[in-house]
């Protein structure tokens, strides 16, 4: 089997799963919702300027909404015994973890679609005028951050309980990207660009390390 | 694996050394001029920062050859240098904020390498976590090498990204008075050999370890 | 050397020069710390050493 197939069709299949079974997704985009609800609440709107000061707390969000659904990753196939049928599929190691990451990719993606229509509706924030350099941002952080997930939630899926580890390995390893992407983020809804080109280049340092060692680690990572 | 006599030889080296520098931190280097007595935790406050990065280098490359040839050897090396790493970046940790109460009149002060080492004590404390949550077997130590090796990884992108996101720095190169050289070299020696003191102990243990449990099994 | 001259600016504005009872903190810290290891280690030796007996 050609390896960009096996990738394709992994994604695929269970993306059309998830979809399927919402539970993660519901509780993830909930969870979301939830948040900027109650992060509104914590802060005195009459005091602070969520347009100046409040990316920071997008990201939190989407760092802590996120992880509902990508601790999860491998935990349907650890607990259904269907990872080693997974692993005895005759194709390379990293195209099961290409196929996973760009399922978790395409969920933070959505993600963080809703949690900026909320943004833009609940909070007021400025992040309609740039919309197209914030995707830009948001994407290039978007893979970091699954890159990352899908080789950490690959490790926990395979302790008894581990799932409850999933943020507490993953938290730490993704303080750089977040102090980049709130300070990226913060900059786009400002309009102001000076310094945002080294910090377009840390996300793009930590992409390539994230996504290009997980190809070689990816095998060790998950063996039955 | 025996390392009984290299540990003892060890042991000494670190014990004459300590007591050499500690003797020299008290009692001979003089006082800096503006930050007063405080200023010799430096001596082992640096020190312990540069063992932390070394041991966790090692870690890291224990880790690789780990899941290269899966001997359980490497396994034990690796989680010796992560977890004395992480005693000595605690050390940093602690003693970092005493000499910026005096200097700065805060006890913590968001400073790039100071808040760097905080970032490294979550990474390996989450690895030992990690470790933690797991049993004994082959598969906690596969797991946990790729764990160590996604945290060495990102030990330079943690480096820019809070030099970028700090404002305070420390002095980016301190000239030091011969003295106080002499001092830095004595004690920096000892942290290490100290280092590898403890690392080799807690090594060895470890493969005791790793063999008393292998005996129940059978 | 920015350190230093914020250094030099407290103690201008009245902090005790005198921060002797600062460094045998720092240092009572190490040592606090590497006692605790030790006594760690020792603790996993007494258990490996009970187990190993147990076993034969």
């Amino acid at each position: 089997m050609n390896y960009w197939r096996a990738v394709w069709m992994i994604f695929a299949k269970d993306f059309r799963e998830e979809v399927r079974r919402k539970e993660n997704l519901a509780a993830s985009f909930f969870f979301a919702f939830l948040a900027l609800v109650l992060f509104y609440f914590s802060v005195d709107p009459t005091r602070v300027d969520l347009g100046q000061s409040g990316a920071g707390l997008l990201w939190l969000v989407i760092l802590f909404a996120g992880n509902l659904f990508m601790g999860n990753t491998f935990r349907k196939e650890t607990e259904t015994g269907t990872l080693q049928a997974l692993l005895l599929a005759p194709v390379d190691r990293s195209a099961i973890y290409l196929g996973k990451f760009l399922v978790n990719l395409a969920f933070l993606l959505m993600l963080e679609a809703l949690i900026l229509v909320f943004a833009f509706i609940l909070l007021a924030m400025p992040v309609g005028e740039h919309l197209g350099w914030l995707a830009v941002v948001w994407f290039l952080v978007s893979i970091g951050y699954s890159a990352v997930g899908t080789l950490l939630s690959s490790l926990v899926a395979q302790i008894r309980g581990g799932h409850v580890l999933f943020p507490l390995l993953a938290f730490p390893v993704l303080i750089p990207l977040l102090i980049a992407a709130s300070s990226l983020t913060q900059d786009v809804m400002i309009g102001q660009s000076a310094g945002s080109v080294r910090w377009l280049q840390l996300v793009g340092l930590f992409d390539t390390i994230f996504l290009v060692a997980p190809l070689f680690l990816f095998e060790y990572a998950i063996e039955e | 694996m025996d390392f009984r006599k290299w540990r003892i030889l060890l042991w000494a080296i670190a014990a004459a050394l300590n007591a050499a520098g500690l003797y020299m931190v008290f009692f001979f280097v003089p006082a800096e001029m503006t930050m007063g007595e405080v200023q010799k935790i430096f001596y082992y406050h640096v020190p312990s920062a540069i063992s932390a990065y070394v041991l966790f280098a090692l870690a890291f490359a224990f880790s690789l050859l780990f899941l290269w040839k899966e001997e359980p050897l490497w396994d034990s090396l690796a989680h010796a240098c992560a977890e004395v790493g992480w005693v000595f970046i605690t050390v940093v940790l602690v003693t970092g904020p005493i000499w910026g109460r005096a200097a700065w009149g805060k006890w913590w002060v968001w400073e790039p390498r100071l808040t760097t080492a905080l970032v490294l004590w979550l990474m390996y404390t989450a690895y030992f976590l990690l470790r933690l949550f797991s049993g004994h077997d082959a598969r906690t130590a596969r797991v946990a090498a790729v764990m160590a090796i996604v945290a060495f990884f990102d030990v330079p992108i943690v480096h820019f990204a809070i030099k970028w996101w700090g404002s305070i720095v420390h002095p980016p190169k301190v000239s030091l008075e011969p003295a106080m050289r002499l001092t830095f070299l004595v004690t920096s020696a000892a942290v290490l050999s100290l280092a590898a003191a403890l690392t080799l102990t807690r090594a060895s243990l470890g493969f005791d370890e790793a063999r008393s449990l292998a005996e129940e099994a059978q | 050397m920015s350190a230093m001259l914020f250094a030099l600016a407290q103690m201008g504005a009245g902090h005790s020069p005198s921060t002797g009872g600062y460094l045998r903190g720092g240092y009572s810290a190490i040592l606090v710390i590497l006692a605790l290891y030790g006594l760690y280690l020792w603790n996993r030796h007494t258990i490996i050493t009970r187990r190993n007996k147990r076993g034969r």
